[in-house]
């Protein structure tokens, strides 16, 4: 074997690369992606929204399986369904956002496990969507992937000193004239968007590792909000990449390696952070 | 002339089944402070989120900004309120949260700059102004959430007025913040009261913290007006006893009317 190849990194071949480069590409998109809106989600204080998302995508994808419906259209329609479910209950009711969130998404998985068992078919297709599987991706997937991560990015970078006022108080928002309903509903609607395309890659269990501990990870490091993004991206193409090589060297599951990988970031970020120290100080004199 | 910024002609407010305020009468021209005052649950917040369209009008003839609030759309609710400067009661933010103190007070700009629009050098040389007048130099870099009650409640003032607001609506500014505070946080709406280019509505329990110059005032008692009027006919021993239900003595110094809960001779 020496000597064949020129590169190699551990005991990955160069031409394993080429073999797997939708599985890459994917990882960095997806890692784009569900950082970015992971950052949004987690400074409104409602990252439990992306459990909800995912399990409502989980459900569509359940039902479009059970009609024998495409996966994707479905499952999007009813994560945005439960995206607009949310508010309103919310606003309606007056009971917390979060609790809302926690009413629907045991509704969504009480859906989802309903249409499984009703499937006759072996349910392997439908268990994958639970922990997803990146390493059979394909082009057309990671093509709906990568228009995803472009819609947010630019979606955010059109509308950022917007979005910056409503994770600051959506009610200050409101109040400066923004016209809150709107910049909200659509950090909804993009979150649906993400997380549904990537349900298939990640599965519905674990994509809220890679939402949520970027956002985590990167608040611990900086107090402006387009270094948190960026150290979110970092952060979260990080773990993919680092989750898929672990998980090709050793045979591991990719999705699992995934989300132990941007643990560990995060709990790094805890460790290493700045602001801890200095609030620890803070305390004392302020 | 005068140039009405509110008014309300036998104005009910509801929110979720509940009435907040009954048949409510008041208004205000440019130039003019208005003071609410009453017990808690009075129903003064109220009044301010209904101007603000977060309460809705269920009776009653309501213009804002001469604009009728009971037929706003929400986008239209977005024009009226980038003119409204609103200070709700304190709101708690995350020590860790990635906003800077001059970022709050550049925010007051974003709603008039418009969505797809940069905040032009313009935006950011009125925000730059308020931050010079306001002394906040030290504080702009400082995240906003590890700065103390009074530097919070002052950047938010300086959001709002960096908003160009026609009326300001502010609910107990001063509230929990301590006496320095006070009074730093007192001299500076008293001051935007006298150059009388916008019309005031001042929220508040302690009648000291009305500005000097604030000539109007309204007594609010469960979501009614008590009594509404001049500041020397309302502010009276005898209307603040019955609308507090306990004893009240009154004591006025350098235009500002205190009111002390305990009798004399106790």
């Amino acid at each position: 074997m020496e000597g064949e190849y020129t590169f190699c990194l551990g005991g990955m071949m160069i031409e394993d690369l080429w073999l797997f480069r939708e599985t890459l590409l994917a990882a960095v998109l997806a890692g784009v992606g569900c950082s970015v809106i992971g950052v949004l989600i987690f400074c409104l204080r409602i990252p439990f929204v992306g459990v909800l998302i995912s399990h409502a995508a989980l459900a569509g994808a359940v039902l479009a399986h059970f009609l024998g419906w495409p996966e994707l259209p479905v499952a999007m329609a009813v994560s945005l369904l439960s995206v607009f479910m949310v508010g309103p209950l919310a606003d309606r009711t007056e009971i917390d956002l979060n609790l809302s969130l926690g009413i629907l998404f045991s509704l969504m998985m009480g859906l989802s496990f309903l249409g499984m068992s009703l499937t006759p078919e072996p349910k392997t297709a439908l268990l994958g969507l639970l922990w997803g599987n990146i390493l059979l991706v394909t082009g057309k997937e990671v093509l709906a992937i990568a228009a995803a991560t472009v819609v947010v990015l630019v979606m955010i970078g059109l509308g950022f000193k917007e979005f910056k006022a409503i994770l600051y108080n959506r009610t200050i928002a409101a109040a400066l004239g923004i016209w809150e309903p709107f910049f909200f509903y659509s950090l909804l609607v993009l979150c649906g968007i993400v997380v549904s395309v990537n349900l298939q890659i990640l599965g519905g269990l674990m994509i809220y590792s890679l939402l949520v501990n970027p956002a985590a990870g990167a608040y611990q490091l900086s107090y402006s909000l387009k270094q948190m993004l960026l150290i979110a991206i970092l952060l979260g193409v990080g773990a993919s990449m680092a989750g898929f090589f672990c998980s090709y060297v050793w045979s591991l599951p990719t999705g699992a390696s995934i989300v132990i990988f941007s643990s560990l970031e995060f709990a790094l970020c805890v460790l290493f952070s700045p602001k801890r120290r200095k609030v620890f100080q803070g305390g004392v004199d302020g | 002339m005068k140039i009405s910024l509110f008014s309300f002609d036998q104005v009910s407010v509801a929110h979720r089944g509940r009435v907040l305020l009954r048949n409510i009468s008041l208004s205000l021209n440019r130039g003019e402070s208005l003071g609410i005052v009453g017990p808690n649950g009075a129903g003064k917040s109220s009044l301010l989120l209904a101007l603000m369209g977060f309460r809705k009008i269920v009776s009653g003839k309501a213009e804002f900004l001469s604009r009728d609030i009971r037929a706003l759309k929400s986008r239209e609710w977005s024009e009226v309120r980038k003119k409204v400067g609103y200070l709700p009661q304190q709101l708690q933010v995350d020590p860790l949260f990635p906003i800077t103190a001059e970022e709050v007070v550049l925010l007051g700009r974003v709603g008039h700059a418009g969505f797809l629009h940069r905040l032009a050098d313009e935006d950011r040389s009125i925000a730059e102004g308020w931050i010079q007048t306001f002394g906040l130099n030290d504080l702009r870099r400082r995240p906003f959430g590890q700065l103390s009650g009074g530097e919070q409640q002052k950047i938010n003032l300086a959001r709002l007025l960096a908003q160009r607001p026609e009326i300001l609506l502010l609910d107990e500014p001063t509230a929990g913040l301590d006496l320095e505070w006070q009074r730093t946080l007192g001299e500076l709406i008293e001051r935007i009261a006298r150059e009388r280019t916008t019309g005031i509505i001042m929220v508040t329990h302690e009648v000291h913290q009305l500005p000097p110059s604030c000539q109007k005032v309204a007594l609010l008692r469960q979501g009614k007006i008590f009594k509404a009027g001049n500041k020397d006919e309302v502010l009276t021993e005898g209307l603040l006893s019955q609308v507090y239900g306990c004893q009240i003595n009154l004591s006025s110094h350098g235009g500002r009317v205190y009111l002390l809960p305990w009798r004399h001779d106790d």
